[in-house]
């Protein structure tokens, strides 16, 4: 399926060496790539304390938009933790083969995307130094929690997709540990020694390992549809227009999973040209990647548009106007931003020259990381800010500090990715092994 | 009891003469604040932080214009104009709305104090540190009145210019227009008079009386059109609920109040005695500009229009006490609950601030500390806090309680005389200050209370009840003692 | 009791060998690869894992454990929620699932842990080498003293590169 220009691993040895060349001693680039997300990072945890130090009389919120960008950057966090699963777990399942080469890159992603989206509920807290208050511990005052909230259901719902996705990525990466410790010399082999736990690919690993990883994928693959689920129940379950209505399962979902695309191709075209693993990340997994976002685009488009019908054919004037002013109320220019983003530009995704066109593709799927934000924004201010009482509409605009720790959250993910890249192998050592003798046989 | 028109001509006053420069510049009327007077209240921030009754403004003062006249100056609301007469000249921000009578710029009278305190450390004390507003009697030319020998208020003319500056204006409400939504009902005169019985009428979706009245379907009057029924979406009506049984059936009360769109006037002194009672914090001009006034209770004011005549309604509007909550079901720490008498109940110490129950409130009732407004009271200060209350800390939510300190109250008053509750025992403090007596508080189990009678009176509606929220707060509607239609 | 390693370049060629082997009555087998094959595990024939009964016993357990939690914690302090029952099942059934697939999921890496890393943890290992997690696949057979120039034969004609007695 590849084209005739591109080249090809030589040989399973030479996968390990391409693979492993990655974790080689870094460049003054990588090394400041690093310090400058640090210091990003540094800068929102400044401001969340700022805010923890004054109240949240610091951030853009008011009566009656009680949720702002922190619930928006969750919810985007949330979504593009989603592709890392699909590609590992459903795809693994649907027996996609061409999934092996981009699992791990996908796979990291999801885990330091939900432990960062698992920060915003906490940092959006009022009362953030009080957030056990949600665990259902025993406690002197003899209260549970409650169980009937949709909130409850995200912690245990993020919580279980963080557990699962951690424990998938280490099971994946046991292997590829294994050979690190084989190849690589320097201090990290103490390191990969212990990580490994003495795998050595004896027959009797390899059998629990494809268990528990088909397993893994089995339980992974209903969780994953149901996280988003459950975060779009957090709007659901309410009463307010924009929010009520049973589309946003599959909507939140078909999103996640296009936003995380998205996500995963803005991440790996340049690994792929950085580190010269274009043997490895070739044009069909662009290609596939692409198709994906296109179905999901054209699901989400579809759900753009069914939101409008439902308020219209509906006759609840509530949700009539709550769309209205979607479209044409202080929040224009955010929903026509994600209309544009998510639906118009990856059309010309129809077109397999577009497909494989890697320059092309990195600029659609930026455009549709900020038009999925986007989504998210408009969906929470446009539906808070003109509920039912109409001598309680508002307007909200993020504040400084909202913004900080937004950028600080890309950065959080970015520098975990980097500081991942030199640890552990970004492609799937084993896997694309085992691809490569099926492929021979 | 209103005047009948034309009483007033007997008096046979004479047409004020007003001086000023150019007979096309506007009327000035300096007139005397709702809530400072002539200035004497001016101090307290607590009045500064309630909305004007009319404008919906709070913490300062405003050049108020006709919309027509301020189309012809090129004024929209928040730029600030200078008001020139003879005497001198002020600036401030106007205001257009169409309360005013073109041709004429109103300015309350009652602000503009020089602070007492310029530096006051503390930033929720603004009327101390700050000028508010400004003194608009340094416009009037101060001549006399011929026939009282009093000063004449209304006595110049006034050139109203902008001067290019704009400003932020506090508004508790932005618009008062209520959508069809039925929030503030009102009935005609000639329809209440009829004294149709509205449980014998058969509503769409009310599955059948029990005695809670529904009010009277039909008669209510929005835009210029009558609507079946009463606000834009009652269609979608259900269920149908005593709300006796939001109560625990051991529980002799079920906690209710009553508001009389009839004999509301707006005034506004319900949200005073309120934030007294409650120790609701000040917010100061900042936080009201980004709207995170702290009141629990607030009046709001809608405008309907039929033909030529402007009806001007007022709700009360502060926590409903829902029997079947959506602010309750979307706490993730059960730090709001339903209790045995009804009432909805917020604990304030076990909140987290997730800040999804005021998401979920369609009343949006619930108020958010978003800074640690407490932190400001000290002695002697804090022995004017009600002791019964607990102040919160920033990060939680509070809301109306029904003023659950005073039910405590009522009910030892009554357990030590060995005696269930009797109405009127108990009255939170805006139904006690209200001076119409609009707000009536009482128990929903008791079928010989007030508010029982009141809630199954012919005027009684509930708002937004189609969402099956239960609301334990009734409302009637207003009295028109006229047709709009037929003006 | 000796030990031989023969080293293999493919998947099938190791399945031949193993097969092979196990012909002879050689069961005592181990065998390193760089992937997981089919081909192996199908000529090793030992079955499914027991990995699985891990995940059955988590899911069975977390389910029942979210029930009976959310259960007994709504009537162990009884709180009127929005005109809710206290013990709302329909509500319930969410984190129902999730517990589900956390105790599922995690039950099933100790599986993996148990059945791949502690319970083969006190075998001798002293023939691996680190190209086993390269390219080559490694075919160690346990055998008597006389029966080793039997073994070095069969694992020769399955197209061992290396043929080589590890321990004697």
């Amino acid at each position: 399926m590849a084209a005739a220009t591109e080249p090809l691993p030589a040989s399973p040895d030479a996968i390990n060496d391409d693979i492993l060349r990655v974790l080689e001693p870094p460049s003054k680039t990588y090394v400041l790539g690093v310090l400058f997300c640090g210091a990003l990072v540094a800068c929102g945890v400044s401001a969340f304390l700022y805010q923890v130090y004054w109240g949240f009389g610091v951030t853009g919120l008011n009566h009656p938009v009680m949720w702002g960008l922190y619930i928006t950057t969750f919810v985007f966090w949330v979504g593009i933790a989603h592709a890392g699963t699909l590609i590992s777990a459903i795809l693994f399942l649907f027996r996609a083969k061409w999934r092996n080469a981009v699992n791990r890159g996908a796979e990291a992603l999801t885990v330091f995307s939900v432990l960062t989206a698992a920060l915003f509920p906490l940092l959006h807290l009022g009362r953030a130094w009080k957030f056990y208050f949600i665990l259902p511990y025993p406690n002197q005052r003899g209260l549970w929690v409650n169980f009937k909230s949709p909130l409850l259901w995200d912690v245990f719902a993020i919580g279980t997709y963080t557990i699962i996705s951690i424990l998938f990525f280490i099971v994946g990466l046991i292997p590829d540990i294994g050979a690190a410790r084989d190849r690589v010399r320097d201090w990290r082999r103490h390191l990969y020694r212990v990580l490994a736990m003495g795998w050595r690919g004896t027959s009797e690993q390899w059998r629990a390992h494809s268990r528990s990883v088909l397993h893994l994928s089995g339980l992974a693959t209903p969780l994953v549809l149901s996280v988003h689920s459950v975060v779009s129940w957090d709007f659901a379950t309410s009463v307010v227009p924009g929010w009520h209505t049973t589309i946003f399962a599959p909507y939140f979902v078909a999103g996640a999973i296009f936003s995380g695309i998205a996500m995963v191709i803005t991440i790996l075209i340049p690994v792929r040209q950085a580190f010269g693993l274009q043997a490895y990340l070739r044009d069909v997994h662009f290609d596939n990647m692409g198709k994906l976002i296109l179905i999901t685009s054209s699901i989400v488009g579809y759900a753009y548009g069914m939101e409008y019908f439902m308020a219209w054919y509906s006759a609840n004037p509530y949700e009539q106007m709550s769309f209205w002013y979607r479209g044409f109320g202080h929040y224009w220019w955010a929903t026509w931003t994600m209309i544009i983003c998510n639906v118009i530009v990856p059309l010309p995704l129809w077109f397999k020259r577009m497909r494989v066109n890697l320059a092309f593709m990195w600029i659609v799927s930026i455009f549709i990381n900020i038009g999925m934000w986007f989504e998210r924004f408009v969906i929470i201010m446009t539906s808070l800010s003109h509920e039912y009482d109409p001598a309680a509409w508002g307007y909200y605009f993020p504040s400084w500090v909202e913004w900080t720790i937004l950028v600080a959250s890309v950065a959080f993910v970015l520098f975990l990715f980097l500081i991942f890249l030199r640890m552990f192998p970004v492609i799937a050592i084993q896997e694309v092994k085992e691809l490569h003798y099926e492929e021979a046989h | 009891m209103s005047l009948q028109p034309g009483a007033l001509s007997a008096l046979a006053l004479e047409p004020a003469e007003l001086s000023g420069a150019e007979p096309a510049d506007l009327a000035l009327l300096v007139y005397p604040s709702l809530h400072f007077y002539d200035g004497r209240g001016a101090r307290l921030a607590v009045l500064n932080e309630i909305p004007d009754p009319v404008l919906k403004t709070m913490w300062g003062s405003f050049a108020e214009l006709g919309i027509e006249t301020a189309e012809r100056l090129g004024v929209r609301l928040g730029d600030v104009v200078r008001v020139q007469t003879e005497a001198g000249s002020v600036e401030l921000p106007a205001f257009p709305h169409q309360g005013v009578r073109e041709g004429v710029v109103a300015v309350q009278a009652g602000q503009g104090h020089r602070p007492v305190d310029p530096d006051a450390p503390d930033p929720d004390r603004q009327a101390r540190r700050q000028t508010i507003g400004v003194n608009a009697y340094p416009l009037i030319p101060g001549r006399l009145d011929a026939a009282s020998g009093a000063l004449a208020w209304y006595s110049a003319r006034a050139e109203v210019s902008a001067t290019g500056a704009r400003a932020l204006v506090a508004r508790a409400q932005i618009g008062f227009d209520q959508e069809n939504r039925g929030f503030a009902r009102a009935m005609t005169l000639a329809a209440y008079q009829r004294e149709e019985d509205p449980h014998a009428k058969a509503d769409s979706g009310h599955g059948g009386g029990h005695g809670d009245g529904h009010g009277a379907e039909g008669e209510d009057v929005y835009g210029d059109k009558p609507l079946p029924a009463q606000g834009a979406a009652s269609h979608l009506i259900t269920k149908d609920y005593d709300p006796a049984d939001d109560a625990h059936h051991d529980s002799p009360y079920r906690w209710g109040l009553n508001a009389d769109l009839d004999t509301c006037v707006g005034c506004n002194a319900c949200i005073v005695a309120c934030a007294v009672e409650n120790n609701s914090p000040i917010v100061g001009p900042e936080g009201a500009r980004a709207g995170r006034e702290m009141h629990w209770i607030r009046v709001e004011r809608y405008v309907e229009t039929a033909g030529v005549k402007v009806d001007v309604r007022h709700a009360p509007m502060m926590c409903q006490h829902c029997g079947a909550a959506p602010c309750e079901s979307v706490c993730p720490v059960l730090a709001t609950y339903h209790n045995v008498e009804g009432l909805n109940v917020m604990v304030s110490n076990r909140c987290i601030g997730t800040r999804f129950c005021s998401n979920n409130c369609p009343y949006k009732v619930r108020r958010f500390n978003h800074w640690a407004y407490d932190w400001a009271i000290e002695e002697p200060e804090s022995f004017a806090l009600n002791p019964d209350v607990m102040v919160r800390s920033k990060g939680v939510m509070e809301k109306c309680t029904m003023c659950v300190q005073r039910i405590a109250e009522g009910k030892d008053e009554a357990a030590r005389e060995g005696r269930q509750v009797r109405d009127g025992d108990i009255t939170p403090a805006c139904a006690q200050t209200c001076p119409s007596q609009a707000l009536t508080f009482g128990n929903l189990k008791h079928a010989d209370s007030h508010v029982t009678h009141q809630r199954h009176d012919k005027r009684s509606y509930r708002i937004l009840e189609h969402l099956y929220t239960r609301p334990g707060v009734n409302y009637q509607k207003a009295i028109l003692r006229t047709d709009p239609h037929e003006a | 009791m000796a030990q031989v390693l023969g080293i293999l370049r493919t998947p099938s060629a190791t399945a031949g060998a193993v097969r092979e082997l196990r012909g002879a009555g050689f069961e005592k087998l181990e065998v390193y690869s760089p992937c997981p094959s089919h081909e192996i595990e199908h000529a090793l024939d030992r079955g499914p894992s027991r990995v699985r009964i891990y995940t059955l016993v988590g899911c069975l357990t977390g389910v029942t454990l979210a029930y009976l939690m959310q259960i007994w914690m709504a009537y162990d302090w009884p709180l009127v929620i929005g005109g809710k029952p206290f013990a709302s099942i329909p509500a319930y059934t969410i984190i129902g699932f999730e517990m589900n697939i956390l105790f599922g999921g995690v039950l099933t890496v100790a599986g993996l842990l148990i059945h791949g890393f502690f319970l083969t943890s006190r075998r001798d290992h002293s023939a691996y080498q680190p190209s086993f997690s390269g390219d080559d696949f490694g075919c160690v057979v346990d055998c008597h003293d006389d029966q080793v120039g039997r073994v070095r034969e069969i694992l020769g004609e399955a197209g061992c590169a290396e043929v080589r007695v590890v321990s004697a």
